[in-house]
C-alpha cells in the first residue's frame, strides 16, 4: 500500500460544461455550505482569489482552503486541499466536467493523499459544528435536481469498479464478504432492467457495469444508486467511477 | 452514531504530527517498534505509546511473526475516514447540484 485509492463522487447537474463551471468557481460563494462545512462557520463568506480558495471571516481573518494548481475552464479544476490545517499536510482535490447529453454535465470530483487530511482539531475549537458533524446531517439530503428533458436516445453508462480502501492489498475482490453486496448490486440493476453487462476486467478488482437508461434523470439516479446502494462500495470494498458511453453503433449481437 | 466515534478517533489519530509520520513509515510495509523508532526523532517507549493510540483508532495491527512483534496498516480506520470524506463531499456537491437546479429553472424559457 503506497498510496490509498482516490475518493471520488459523482453528480449530474442540469446545465452546460461551461456553467457547471463557472458556477463552482466563479459562483462558489453562492452554494457552498458554509454553516457546516467551513473553519469560520455562519457569517464567513469563501471564493477563489489570486489563484487561492480563501474563506473570509466576518471580522476579515482568512483560512486558505487551497491553491489552484490547474484552470481549464469549461472542463477541470485542481486544486491543494487544506482547509482548517497547515498546507504542509495538503491533500488534492480535482473536479472534472464532462458533457453527459445536452444540457446536461457529469460532475467528477476527487480527492486525492486524503489519508494525509489531518489536524481538524484545531479548526474544530474554533466553530461547534465541526465537518464530523456532516454526515448525520447528510443523510437523506441527496435530492438530485429538476427534471430533465428526455435526451434523442437511450443513455449509455459504463460503471468502472477498482479496489477501494478496505480491500486487504494483494488479494482479489471475489474472496471478500462484502462482495455478495456487489453481486446483490448488480442483481438489482437487472431486476429493473437497465443492466447490459457486467464483469471482471483483472481478474482481481477491475470490472466494468455497462448500463442502458431512458434519460438523463435515470442516468443520474442510477450514478447516485452505483455510489450510493451498492455496499460494496460503501463499506470501501471497491471504488466506482460512472463514465458516459457514446454508443454510436450497436450490432445483430447486442439483442 | 459508531462512525462519528470512528471518525473523531481516526482524526484525533492523525492530528499528530509523529503518528502521521508512523503511518507514512507503514506504507512500504510491516514494521516492528524498533525499526520505526530508528528512522524518527523520538523514543521506543514513545512509538509503543503512539502505536496504541494508532491501533485504538484502527489504523493500526499487530502480530507476532516469531519472536518479532510487528506493526502493519489495518484498513478498518482508513475505511472510516473515507466513509466521512465522502459525506462530506456529497454534501458539498447536493448544495452545487442545488444551485445548478435554481440556475437552470431561473434561465428556462429564456432564448438559447
Amino acid at each position: 500500500m503506497t498510496e490509498l485509492a482516490p475518493i471520488r463522487r459523482q453528480v449530474v447537474v442540469p446545465g452546460s460544461t461551461a456553467a457547471a463551471f463557472e458556477v463552482f468557481t466563479t459562483e462558489i460563494g453562492l452554494w457552498w455550505p458554509l454553516v457546516e462545512l467551513s473553519v469560520y462557520g455562519a457569517g464567513a463568506t469563501v471564493s477563489f482569489r489570486d489563484g487561492r480558495l480563501v474563506e473570509q471571516a466576518p471580522n476579515g481573518a482568512e483560512s486558505v482552503w487551497g491553491t489552484v494548481l490547474a484552470w481549464e475552464p469549461d472542463q477541470r479544476l485542481r486544486l491543494t486541499w487544506h482547509p482548517g490545517s497547515d498546507p504542509a499536510k495538503a491533500s488534492e482535490v480535482e473536479v472534472r466536467f464532462a458533457e453527459l447529453t445536452d444540457g446536461q454535465t457529469l460532475v467528477t470530483l476527487e480527492h486525492r493523499g486524503w489519508e494525509r487530511f489531518a489536524d481538524p482539531a484545531a479548526a474544530r475549537a474554533e466553530y461547534d459544528h465541526g465537518w464530523p458533524q456532516v454526515l448525520a446531517d447528510y443523510a437523506g439530503h441527496a435530492g438530485q435536481g429538476a427534471a430533465s428533458p428526455a435526451a434523442d436516445g437511450p443513455i449509455w453508462l459504463a460503471l468502472m469498479h477498482t479496489a477501494g480502501p478496505a480491500l486487504p492489498a494483494g488479494e482479489p475482490v471475489f474472496g471478500q464478504p462484502d462482495f455478495a453486496e456487489h453481486i446483490a448490486f448488480l442483481r438489482r440493476l437487472d431486476e429493473r432492467g437497465v443492466l447490459v453487462a457486467a464483469g471482471s476486467l483483472d481478474g482481481y478488482a477491475e470490472g466494468m457495469t455497462v448500463i442502458q437508461v431512458p434519460d438523463p434523470a435515470e442516468a443520474a439516479t442510477y450514478i447516485r444508486l452505483a455510489q450510493e446502494d451498492d455496499q460494496s462500495v460503501v463499506r470501501g470494498l471497491l471504488q466506482v467511477r460512472a463514465r458516459p458511453w457514446h454508443v454510436a453503433l450497436t450490432g445483430e449481437g447486442s439483442g | 452514531m459508531s462512525n462519528q466515534v470512528a471518525v473523531d478517533a481516526v482524526l484525533d489519530a492523525l492530528g499528530d504530527r509523529t503518528r502521521r509520520q508512523i503511518v507514512e513509515r507503514l506504507r512500504s510495509g510491516p514494521l516492528a517498534v524498533g525499526e520505526m523508532a530508528a528512522s524518527l526523532p523520538v523514543g521506543r517507549p514513545a512509538v509503543s505509546k503512539h502505536l496504541r493510540v494508532l491501533e485504538g483508532a484502527g489504523l493500526v495491527e499487530h502480530r507476532s511473526v516469531g519472536t518479532r512483534n510487528l506493526y502493519a496498516l489495518a484498513p478498518a480506520g482508513f475505511t472510516a475516514l473515507q466513509q466521512w470524506l465522502v459525506g462530506t463531499w456529497d454534501r458539498a456537491l447536493a448544495a452545487f447540484a442545488d444551485r445548478m437546479a435554481e440556475r437552470h429553472t431561473e434561465t428556462e424559457g429564456d432564448p438559447p
